[in-house]
C-alpha cells in the first residue's frame, strides 16, 4: 500500500491529541496554581535515501536524503511559568512568586508539591488544602492554627506574636520531571530529583497563583489543530483516490 | 471519541458553576451581613499512555512521559468572611459587629444559628433580626423608648436611666468557613466548623457600633469583572468542543 496513507493518519493522531490537551488547559483556566501543559511532537523512523549505481565492480551508493514516515507524540510537559496572581486579603491564601512547590501531605503520610494557595483551616485546627491535605512546614509538621497568622515572604509564619514555623517551599533540579496526579498535585519521580529547600521564591500572604493559561496561544492551538488535521485528511483521502487509480483503471485501456 | 471533548465540557460545567455563585453573591449586594463566596477548582485525573522513561520511549529517545489530562473538578465553594463596608444609619437598634464573631438567635425549633445581620427590631422587649429570629441575653422590656437605649462598644444594652436590660453575646468559631449557611442571613455550627466559643468583647479586637449596618462584603466591580471572565472562559471552553466536533467531521469525510 502506499506508504503516505499511514504517515497522514498518525498526523491526525497527534492533532487529536493536541486537542485533548488543549482542551485540559482550558478547563482549568481558573483552577489555583495550574500549569499548562504543551506536547512535543518528533519524527518517526527517520529513514536515509541512497541512490545505488552498478556501473563498475562495486556498488557505488551516493546519499540523497532522508525521509520521515511519521510523526509520533513524544512527549507531555508542563510549563511551568508564573501565573498572575490574584490578591483576595484572605489570610489563608498564599502565593508563591518565583520556582517552588508547597508540599502537602495525604491522611496516609504519602507527601505531594502543588502551586495551589488556596488553605484553609479545618476542625482540627490544621492548615489543608481545597480537598482537605495537610500543608508542613519545613520540619516535616503539619500546621496547626491558633489565632490570626502573618506568614513572611520567607514562608515564616507568626501567630500571637510568636514565630511558630516555616512554610515549606521546595524545589526540585528539573520541574519537568515531576508527575502530573490531579487535584493540583505532582508528585517527586527519579527524574525531578529530591525536593530542596528553596530560598529564592517568596511567599505572598492574601493572594492566590491563578493558572498561566493563555487563551490566545491555546486558541491558536485550537485553530491549527483543527487546519492540521483537515489537511493531513485531504492527503489521506488523496493517496485513497491514487489507490483507486491504481487498483481500478491500471488495467483498462 | 476526542476525550477533550469531555474535558471541554467539565470546563464549561465548572464556569456555570463559578457563574452561579457570581450572580448570587451580586444579588445579594444589598443584604445586611452578607458573605460572599467563590468556588475553588483542582485539576481531574491524568491518563498517561507513557510512563516517564519508560523502555516504550526508546523509538523517539525522549524520557518525558505522554499523558491526557482529563479536565476540571470543583473540589469547594469557600465563603469569605471578610469584613462588610459599615454603613452609618443613626438608627438604634442597628448594630455592627466591627472584627470576628457572630449575633446568636434562636431558631423556631429552639436551635442556636448565628447571623451578622444587625439590623433589629424590638417586639414585647425581645430584641429580633430582620427575618424574625430571636437574639438571646437581652430584654428591654420596660424601656421608655427605643430611641433612648444605648448599645455600648462591648454589647451592654442600657437606658439613658443607666438601667442594665442584659449584653448583646457575640460568639465565634475556630473555622468560621466551615459553617453551614441556611438562608436567611444565617449560619449553623457545623463539624467544619468547630465548636462554638463565646467572645469575651474586652479581649479581643472586635466592638459592636450602635447606629451603623454592617452591609455585604461583595465587590461590584470585582464581581462583574469575574462575570465575564467567566463568561469568555465558558465560550473558550465550547470553542475546544466546536473544534473536536470539526474533527470528527472530517474523520467522517475518510471514507466517501
Amino acid at each position: 500500500m502506499l506508504r503516505g496513507i499511514y504517515t497522514a493518519a498518525m498526523g491526525m493522531l497527534v492533532e487529536e491529541a493536541k486537542v485533548n490537551t488543549t482542551a485540559n488547559n482550558l478547563a482549568n483556566v481558573d483552577t489555583a496554581g495550574y500549569k499548562k501543559d504543551s506536547l512535543v511532537f518528533s519524527t518517526y523512523l527517520k529513514q536515509e535515501i541512497y541512490r545505488t549505481e552498478s556501473l563498475s565492480e562495486e556498488q557505488k551508493r551516493s546519499n540523497i536524503g532522508k525521509m520521515e514516515s511519521g510523526v509520533v507524540l513524544d512527549e507531555s510537559q508542563a510549563f511551568f511559568s508564573q501565573g498572575a496572581i490574584e490578591m483576595t486579603n484572605r489570610q489563608y491564601d498564599f502565593a508563591l512568586q518565583g520556582d517552588g512547590f508547597f508540599t502537602v501531605e495525604r491522611e496516609d503520610g504519602r507527601q505531594y508539591y502543588t502551586r495551589n494557595g488556596q488553605w484553609h483551616r479545618n476542625s482540627e485546627n490544621f492548615l489543608v488544602d481545597s480537598v482537605g491535605n495537610y500543608l508542613l512546614t519545613d520540619g516535616g509538621e503539619r500546621i496547626t492554627i491558633n489565632d490570626q497568622i502573618f506568614v513572611a515572604s520567607d514562608g515564616s509564619i507568626t501567630q500571637e506574636g510568636v514565630l511558630t514555623g516555616r512554610i515549606a517551599v521546595v524545589q526540585f533540579d528539573d520541574n519537568t520531571g515531576l508527575r502530573k496526579v490531579g487535584d493540583n498535585y505532582y508528585s517527586q519521580t527519579e527524574f525531578s530529583g529530591e525536593p530542596e529547600q528553596n530560598f529564592s521564591a517568596t511567599v505572598v500572604q492574601g493572594g492566590y497563583e491563578r493558572a498561566n493559561v493563555n487563551a490566545v496561544r491555546e486558541m491558536l492551538n485550537l485553530i491549527t489543530a483543527q487546519r492540521h488535521f483537515e489537511i493531513t485528511q485531504r492527503v489521506v483521502t488523496t493517496e485513497d483516490q491514487l489507490l483507486d487509480a491504481a487498483v481500478n483503471r491500471v488495467g483498462r485501456v | 471519541m476526542i476525550t477533550g471533548m469531555y474535558s471541554a465540557a467539565t470546563g464549561m460545567n465548572a464556569q456555570q458553576h463559578k457563574l452561579d455563585t457570581i450572580s448570587n453573591n451580586l444579588a445579594n449586594v444589598d443584604t445586611t451581613g452578607f458573605k460572599k463566596s467563590r468556588n475553588e477548582f483542582a485539576d481531574l485525573f491524568y491518563v498517561y499512555a507513557k510512563q516517564t522513561g519508560s523502555p516504550e520511549s526508546n523509538i523517539s529517545g525522549s524520557e518525558g512521559p505522554v499523558y491526557t489530562g482529563l479536565g476540571v473538578r470543583e473540589v469547594r465553594t469557600t465563603r469569605l468572611y471578610t469584613q462588610g463596608n459599615i454603613e452609618k444609619t443613626d438608627r438604634p437598634l442597628d448594630v455592627a459587629i466591627n472584627g470576628q464573631g457572630f449575633f446568636r438567635v434562636v431558631l423556631d425549633n429552639g436551635g442556636p444559628a448565628y447571623t451578622r445581620d444587625g439590623a433589629l427590631h424590638e417586639k414585647n422587649g425581645i430584641l429580633y433580626t430582620s427575618a424574625g429570629h430571636a437574639i438571646d441575653g437581652v430584654n428591654v422590656d420596660g424601656v421608655a423608648s427605643v430611641y433612648d437605649l444605648i448599645v455600648t462598644q462591648d454589647g451592654i444594652v442600657t437606658d439613658s436611666q443607666g438601667v442594665n436590660y442584659g449584653q448583646i453575646a457575640l460568639y465565634d468559631f475556630t473555622n468560621p468557613e466551615g459553617l453551614k449557611s441556611i438562608g436567611d442571613n444565617l449560619f449553623l455550627e457545623s463539624d467544619q466548623s468547630g465548636e462554638v466559643n463565646a467572645l469575651n468583647l474586652g479581649l479581643v479586637n472586635t466592638t459592636l457600633a450602635q447606629g451603623f449596618l454592617e452591609k455585604s462584603n461583595v465587590n461590584a466591580v470585582q464581581e462583574m469583572v469575574n462575570m465575564i471572565s467567566a463568561q469568555r472562559a465558558y465560550e473558550l471552553n465550547s470553542k475546544s468542543i466546536t473544534t473536536a466536533d470539526n474533527m470528527l467531521q472530517t474523520v467522517n469525510g475518510l471514507k466517501r
